[in-house]
């Protein structure tokens, strides 16, 4: 994330990014509203500050998004009730994001923001092997 | 059949297959051996980082959003974007007998071409120093073998004392003199089956300095039969700046063992000054404020919790000991400069080598009036004491003297005496290097100079006087030498022994 050391553009930024969320998630109607509004005043540091916005947004939108990855068949209803689990658990709303990826092999390997649950046999290799 | 089958499918059944939960971020820009990395949001400070490839690396800053690392090892193979874990342990390095004999680059790897160590077990290489509580104070001496620091700089076992001087002043020599020294003192001690004898084991960590110096000390230690005590820990030039940051703190590990155990280590940091410059640039590139002299401002804690780190411990804990000798390289002999007046006010007092002295062949080329010994001196032998107090004193009047003496031509009897006196302790304290002397012959040689047994002899005959003595000690007054080396302490029973010894000595000296 860009920093910005002008305590005043920090304090916009920081506003920016409440007024994108809905339900602790960034939400892109909300987005593109922030953005029209800012569109209109623009200062000298714009760019800098909607650099900062973005990495935030990154930042959020990767610790609110539930990635499965699994390799072969998994049920629909499965991942639903993982998720509801999971946000249970976190006690936040989260994005699920799931997708299949053979290099697994076999089982899953799931991640939010930067803690990573790994039940694959790749990684069970991989553990293995260190 | 079936119970070999029995087994291995037990085997599969146990095998660890539950999920692990791990921490894991992703590398955002990588130089100099310093990674910024995304993510991590669990790490811990100092604690170790796992990179691909089983390369390994300690997170030093930790801020919002990012994660400053050092990398030890190859950083060539890594690449942005690249996943790195945390480990949930601090980076640690083996430890033990083990490693005696060895030689090991920072990470405790060996790289003498010996094979592997099997190590038992492992210590964080940061650590926290023993408290007040559980030590106690020096009262053992460190046998250099150098007659001037035995006698008017004595270092104790658990003491800081600090080896200072511009390049090229003989400081490593000093250093591998005492390793070689404790090393012909273990023998004798090991063989003599005292089971009070306490060996001492030395590190020697090598920080910065050029490979083939390294060798060349491998080689000498080798030589004088010194690498069966010794551990040596090598953090060449070439090695990457993390690196030359963590060898010391790693040699403090392994040093630590012994002490753990109730055994006694020496260590020598050869050189701190190489040491803090890594640092200062792992530290620039880290984006940390830079002060004084463009070192961090954490630099002195660097250096402080490292050397604190020595110690000798009480009986309830072992009674064990840990010695250093950092090394400090000034610049024309600037003490005055950031990291030196550092390293002076951590350690218990420090040796000071003059260039000046080593180019007028005084070797070691100790300046007697800036050197000093905060607490060695309860350390010291008692027969050297008695033999070696005023000896600091005469030399340091002798140096005033002799600059003051330049300026005129007619002095008094007694400046003259003195001048005389010093000049001939500056000839007895020359002493080539590798030949470090015993204690019992130091206490011989320092005796007969104060009982003015080399007055009568030309100043240029002094060394050959010195070594005719010793040869004498050691062969017709070897009893004598028994004697102070078993009661420590010059009684007068011993005293009029080792005059007679001496007289005869003497009686068969001939000038040139």
């Amino acid at each position: 994330m860009l920093k910005i050391k002008d305590r005043r553009q920090r304090m916009l930024v920081k506003r920016m990014v409440e007024l994108s969320l809905k339900d602790g998630i960034p939400d892109p109607e909300r987005v593109e509203a922030v953005l029209a509004a800012v569109r209109n005043q623009t200062s000298r540091s714009h760019r800098i500050i909607l650099k900062s916005y973005l990495g935030a947004i990154r930042s959020l939108i990767r610790e609110s998004t539930l990635e499965v990855v699994y390799a072969g068949e998994l049920d629909p209803q499965a991942i639903d009730s993982f998720l509801k689990s999971m946000e249970t658990r976190m006690n936040r709303n989260l994005i699920l994001d799931s997708r299949e990826d053979s290099s697994l092999i076999a089982g899953s390997r799931v991640t939010i923001g930067d803690h990573v649950w790994d039940a694959s046999l790749r990684g069970l290799v991989a553990r293995l092997i260190n | 059949m079936s119970s070999i089958i029995e087994t291995i499918e037990n085997e599969i059944r146990n095998l660890e297959t539950a999920v692990r939960k791990e921490n894991i971020g992703h590398i955002l820009s990588i130089a100099d051996g310093v990674a910024r990395i995304d993510g991590l949001s669990d790490v811990m400070y100092n604690e170790m980082i796992e990179f691909p490839g089983g390369i390994i690396g300690q997170a030093l800053n930790l801020n919002e959003g990012e994660v400053g690392s050092v990398v030890f090892g190859d950083i060539s193979s890594l690449k942005e974007g690249d996943e790195v874990k945390t480990t949930g342990r601090l980076f640690s390095v083996p430890v033990g007998m083990c490693l005696l004999g060895r030689v090991v680059d920072a990470l405790g790897n060996p790289i003498d071409g010996k094979g592997p160590i099997e190590a038992k077990e492992f210590y964080p290489v940061e650590k926290i120093a023993p408290g007040i509580i559980p030590r106690r104070s020096v009262n053992q001496p460190v046998q250099t073998g150098i007659m001037s620091i035995d006698s008017m700089i004595p270092i104790g076992r658990g003491q800081r004392e600090l080896i200072i001087g511009d390049r090229a002043t003989g400081k490593t020599t000093i250093a591998i003199d005492t390793i070689i020294n404790q090393a012909r003192i273990n023998d004798e001690g090991i063989a003599s089956g005292d089971p009070e004898f306490r060996p001492l084991y030395s590190i020697y960590v090598a920080v910065g300095q050029k490979n083939a110096n390294v060798a060349r000390t491998i080689r000498t230690l080798e030589q004088a039969d010194a690498m069966k005590y010794t551990i040596i820990v090598s953090a060449p030039a070439a090695d990457n700046p993390a690196n030359q940051y963590i060898a010391p703190f790693s040699g403090a590990a392994m040093g630590e063992w012994f002490m753990a155990e109730g055994k006694d280590a020496l260590i020598v940091y050869d050189d701190l000054s190489k040491q803090a410059v890594a640092y200062r640039q792992i530290s620039l590139i880290l984006k940390r404020p830079a002060g004084r002299e463009a070192f961090p401002g954490d630099v002195f804690y660097l250096h402080s919790r490292l050397l604190e780190r020595a110690a000798r411990l009480n009986q309830e804990n072992g009674g064990g000991s840990l010695t250093a000798l950092p090394i400090i390289e000034t610049q024309a002999g600037d003490i005055s400069a950031y990291i030196p007046t550092n390293v002076i006010s951590i350690t218990d007092g420090q040796i000071f080598l003059e260039t000046d002295l080593f180019n007028q062949g005084i070797r070691p080329a100790i300046a007697v009036g800036l050197s000093v010994s905060r607490v060695g001196s309860s350390a010291q032998t008692k027969a050297l004491k008695k033999v070696a107090g005023q000896i600091k004193l005469q030399l340091a009047q002798f140096r005033e003297l002799a600059a003051f003496a330049q300026f005129g031509s007619d002095l008094d009897p007694k400046t003259k005496a003195q001048l005389d006196r010093g000049s001939r302790i500056v000839e007895l304290f020359k002493q080539p290097a590798l030949k470090p002397f015993s204690m019992e012959v130091e206490v011989g040689i320092v005796w007969a100079m104060q009982n003015d047994f080399f007055d009568d002899i030309p100043l240029d005959q002094i060394t050959r006087a010195k070594l005719s003595l010793q040869d004498h000690l050691q062969g017709r007054g070897s009893s004598v030498l028994d004697s102070i080396k078993k009661k420590k302490e010059l009684t007068d029973e011993i005293a009029a022994a080792l005059r007679k010894t001496v007289e005869e000595w003497k009686q068969t000296w001939t000038n040139d």
